[in-house]
């Protein structure tokens, strides 16, 4: 898609998935629905140079879009075989004032159908309208291999005819869940590794995504959850990464760097999750954010809380991230020596850097400084991150 | 939208079709297709029950010939419906009602106007 125009640009990403699932709701399958967006698009880059932006420009677009795409199914077939009804359409429907469909999309985009690898990237392209060009600088893969795998899950939307549909009352739960693991592993993209400012964007996406998607889902806690752990983490984000490109371990970050409108809107969400009652894994893991958080007001944060929530958290998830991550809270509670020896005992961690970040400390911690340097190294080597590397550059010389 | 649907079956599940399990496995078959009358989705009289894979002959780029399927896998092709329905999730939806382990789900392409 040709884009270049700035204004044009931010009025698309908050409009670009309504006018589609708009389009899709007509009848129009995602491929022809994209394209006239597209053909939209170049429309409103001439005419609005010269004629000036319209009122509405989201409806603008939208009744542009769909013109284009009449045209393209009457050129496809012949005329009869509409099943739209042309006379009805109001011209220059106002986008914004119809009713939100994009969870639609959401669901379209994590459809188990679907190529679960492609699922997150066909979600930014199809919900914020980002290009592949865009979408392989997130997943620093090459552009051409990415647009080929969207297109291909495109086509088979498209082909063996997968709706943006509600799914079923039974399957809900089991749907919603893919699209929150979807937007959460956007986020753990654009926070394990802070110091680039390409996956700064990918925690940016996540935190729209999350936005939306808890918004169009009120009652349920566990979207709430993962918005509310989206924005501490990215609340916390300019303390993350001191002068230098140096990453800064959460116990060491200045706290008067975090972004409080942030950590207050996470509260609030926060609360109100909880609320309902029903606990789930995004909600932990953001109540586990909030305690951390907590050290402002308390001057640190607190430890046998923090433990319990974790305690919780892997019983009911028992990633490695969440696994060491409670390991880091042992250390805190019983003793850098109890939490080396549980993490010893870990499988299939070898390759995971953090969890020789965390051993090259806790190793630190306890004195044995050959350890500490085997796994800063590890770490080192693990990572591609610049702040990440200087930092155990900056570890394992000191030894 | 038209869908086929083609089942696959390992050989304990075709096996079941002669001895004592026959009843079973035939009631269910039947089950299963009335119910996709009854909902109004099967295309009539097309499909079919295919005989075991040992029966079948395969050929080549139109001369070698040889016995047995075309695939040599775990489960085998054990027949298929063409059913006609608004959605995926709705093929999907009768497709997991069939009772066999393994059922292919694939659209049809359009037949030319």
């Amino acid at each position: 898609m040709q884009r270049g125009n700035l204004e044009l640009e931010r009025i698309l990403r908050g409009s670009y998935g309504k006018i589609l699932s708009h389009l899709m709701a007509k009848g129009f399958d995602v491929m022809t629905a994209e394209d006239s967006i597209a053909a939209a698009v170049e429309t409103a880059l001439k005419s609005w140079e010269s004629s000036g932006m319209p009122q509405s420009p989201d409806g603008w677009l939208f009744t542009v879009a769909y013109r284009k795409a009449v045209d393209a199914r009457r050129h496809a077939r012949r005329s009869e075989a509409l099943d739209i009804d042309l006379e009805t359409e109001a011209d220059f429907e106002e986008v914004g004032a119809m009713k939100d469909e994009r969870l639609r999309l959401f669901f379209l985009c994590t459809h188990p159908a679907i190529d679960a690898e492609i699922q997150t990237p066909l979600m930014l392209q199809l919900v914020l309208g980002l290009t592949a060009a865009q979408i392989s600088e997130l997943y620093l893969i090459p552009e051409s291999q990415l647009a080929q795998r969207l297109v291909r899950a495109k086509r088979k939307i498209r082909d063996a005819k997968i709706l943006p549909e509600y799914p079923s009352e039974e399957a809900l739960p089991e749907r919603v869940g893919a699209i929150l693991l979807a937007i959460y592993g956007l986020y753990t993209r654009g926070w394990e590794q802070p110091g680039n400012s390409e996956r700064l964007n990918a925690a940016v996406e996540a935190m729209e995504l999350g936005a939306m998607v808890a918004g169009a889902l009120p009652e349920d806690p566990e979207a709430a959850g993962l918005f509310a752990l989206i924005l501490f983490s990215e609340a916390r984000r300019p303390a993350r990464v001191a002068q230098g490109d140096v990453f800064v371990a959460l116990d060491e970050q200045d706290s008067s760097l975090w972004n409080q409108e942030k950590l207050r809107v996470a509260e609030r969400v926060l609360f109100e999750a909880s609320r309902v009652g029903r606990p789930g894994r995004f909600q932990l893991e953001a109540a586990i954010q909030s305690a951390h958080v907590s050290r402002i007001s308390r001057g640190f944060p607190d430890w046998g809380e923090i433990l319990r929530l974790y305690d919780r958290l892997v019983s009911l998830a028992p990633t490695k991230a969440n696994l060491i991550g409670r390991s880091v809270v042992v250390a805190k509670v019983h003793g850098a020596g109890r939490a080396i020896g549980e993490l010893l005992t870990l499988d299939g961690v070898a390759d995971y850097q953090p969890y020789h970040a965390v051993l090259c400390h806790l190793f630190e911690e306890v004195g044995d400084s050959l350890q500490a340097r085997v796994h800063a190294e590890r770490a080192f080597e693990l990572s591609d991150d610049p702040a990440v590397r200087a930092y155990f550059t900056s570890r394992f010389t000191r030894y | 939208m038209n869908y086929s649907l083609i089942f696959f079956e390992t050989e304990a599940e075709s096996t079941r079709r002669e001895g004592p399990e026959a009843p079973a496995y035939w009631g269910a078959w039947s089950a299963y297709i009335d119910h996709l009358v009854d909902e109004k989705a099967l295309v009539p009289g097309a499909g079919a029950g295919l005989e075991l894979p040992s029966t079948a002959t395969t050929i080549r780029q139109g001369m070698t010939i040889q016995d047995g399927p075309a695939i040599d896998a775990k489960e085998q092709l054990s027949g298929f419906v063409i059913i006609n329905v608004p959605s995926l999730d709705r093929a999907l939806e009768l497709a997991k009602k069939a009772p066999c382990g393994v059922v292919e789900v694939r659209p049809n392409m359009p037949s030319p106007e």
